[in-house]
């Protein structure tokens, strides 16, 4: 019992302190997404061999790709996000056909995986596109990406 | 009426005397945060920071928008606010800079207590040669004139010369996400609702300059993306002598402004000088730490002028637009049709890195500008 208290009493603790000090939610899911590709990147890095390394890079994108297009289909995304999750959505795309050398792209090396996780990690991170997408479009490609 | 057993009322008084514990901590630090930010500190750190009364050398403003998603990481994997180091970076040269003032603002998400009271969500330093005059928190009204709050401050505590005067040079460095050039788009994450688009900047600039009786800024930088456009650099340019601006996307680690130090030596250093060295070092730096595009231009205003007339009757139909800056792109000038691009480089100093994947792989010049476009419109698209 006594412990059910305590942590009773954590929870509300944390409870009001949300409630007293809330602040914005975009950035922070903005953050969501960038953490993603960070851990991709990572994962990539540790990795030992190539096709490893390809095949992390492959997946992470295309579930990211996956997130966008389900939520670009519901009806509730307005015409705006659309337009910033297609913006996305061809990036992705375009560093896809990068890595596996596809659509006219020329592939990218073994001895440059690294980097190449690396650059499409900072292009996610640099990009304004997605600042100009909604809190709730956001959210939405965030819980997708968890849940795939 | 009902009775309780001497146990059972030994254990309701601990469940209420727990209860109300729990509720008293988060209390204490509610009221104690609404008050400790309404102060000001004219005595931080323990030093007495009286201003001189001598006349500054330069004027130095920080502007660095932290209501939004500023989070990079490094090559190593590390999380970076590039927000919040800016601030610091900004506070350790203002504290170096012996010859000038240096006023730093913060601008940081909105808070509000319990969904009621707002919290201060603006935080300003100001420094009079290396020395921590005023520190306060303030309220940013946003969906109000745009940097009002701040333009209140510079006049409050800013050196005011008593006649018109051209011997402050005068340095404006702006941190944050793109701005755009037409309405319609949030910039504040807590404020979706406040407009700031250039001619805001333009509007909000201008009290700065009027409390300073100065004419305009000797150098403006923007640290954003997609800023060094026809369209930004002409609303700006009757700000300020030289511009620094990235005509493309720009990695979160931000432009330098560790050139300023070299004012410690130099307090005289000419602003086309010092122009020059803010945007190599910005652009040296930006190309060790990223494998993107990097693209840094320093406009001269003066040279900039006849290019932008002319250009401006073409730009014309974009900055009209109902198109929201999600369906369009932002692309090297010279790919347009129609772009004057004998005319466009006079004026301008570009640095330019192409990526080092990517379609601009082999890319290797720059016109200096980019501009707007429909993305139906690009060509090959």
């Amino acid at each position: 019992m006594s412990r059910f208290r305590i942590a009773l009493s954590v929870l509300l603790v944390i409870f009001i302190s949300q409630l007293a000090f809330a602040g914005d939610g975009a950035a922070k899911l903005s953050d969501h997404l960038k953490k993603y590709t960070n851990d991709m990147r990572a994962e990539v890095k540790a990795a030992d061999m190539p096709a490893e390394k390809r095949r992390i890079m492959n997946e992470s994108l295309q579930d990211l790709n996956t997130a966008l297009q389900r939520v670009e289909k519901m009806p509730a995304v307005s015409q705006e996000d659309r337009e910033g999750i297609n913006r996305l959505q061809k990036m992705v795309g375009d560093q896809l056909d990068e890595l596996n050398g596809k659509n006219g792209m020329q592939a990218v090396q073994d001895n440059e995986l690294n980097d190449y996780a690396n650059y499409i990690q900072q292009n996610l991170e640099q990009a304004d596109k997605y600042v100009t997408i909604s809190i709730t479009t956001v959210l939405l490609v965030v819980i997708i990406l968890l849940l795939i | 009426m009902i009775c309780f057993s001497p146990k059972q009322n030994r254990r309701h008084k601990k469940v209420w005397r727990h209860f109300l514990f729990t509720l008293s901590l988060p209390a204490l630090l509610i009221f104690s945060g609404s008050f400790s930010c309404q102060r000001s500190l004219t005595r931080p750190f323990g030093e007495t920071a009286a201003p001189s009364a001598r006349v500054p050398d330069y004027s130095v403003i920080y502007l660095i928008h932290g209501d939004g998603s500023y989070l990079y990481h490094d090559n190593e994997g590390r999380a970076h606010q590039s927000d919040q180091e800016m601030l610091v970076t900004a506070r350790q040269i203002a504290a170096r800079l012996s010859n000038g003032e240096v006023f730093i603002y913060y601008q940081q998400p909105k808070k509000r207590l319990l969904w009621l009271f707002p919290q201060n969500d603006g935080r300003f330093y100001y420094y009079r040669r290396g020395k921590l005059i005023a520190e306060k928190g303030y309220r940013r009204h946003p969906e109000g004139a745009a940097l009002a709050p701040e333009a209140e401050l510079f006049r409050t505590f800013g050196y005011n010369p008593p006649l018109e005067t051209d011997s402050i040079s005068r340095y404006l460095f702006y941190f944050g996400h793109s701005i755009p050039e037409w309405p319609g788009e949030a910039y504040h994450a807590s404020f979706p609702q406040a407009s700031f688009t250039i001619n805001d900047l333009v509007k909000g600039l201008r009290p700065f300059l009027a409390s300073a009786k100065a004419d305009r800024f000797d150098i403006l930088m923007l640290s954003t993306c997609t800023n060094g456009t026809p369209g930004s650099v002409a609303a700006l340019s009757p700000l300020s002598r030289f511009i620094i601006a990235s005509p493309g996307d720009l990695h979160l680690s931000q432009m330098s402004t560790l050139p300023l130090l070299d004012l410690i030596d130099e307090p005289r250093l000419p602003a086309e000088e010092l122009a020059h060295r803010l945007a190599q070092q910005s652009f040296e730096g930006l190309s060790r730490r990223t494998l993107t595009e990097v693209t840094i231009a320093l406009y001269d205003t003066r040279k900039t002028a006849p290019f932008l007339q002319q250009y401006g009757e073409l730009h014309q139909n974009y900055s009209n637009t109902e198109l929201n800056r999600s369906g369009m792109e932002c692309v090297d000038c010279a790919l347009l049709e129609g772009f004057p691009a004998a005319k466009a480089g006079t004026g301008v100093e570009i640095f330019y890195k192409p990526p080092r994947f990517g379609k601009n792989r082999k890319k290797n010049s720059h016109s200096g500008w980019n501009c707007w476009r429909p993305v139906s419109q690009l060509p090959g698209e």
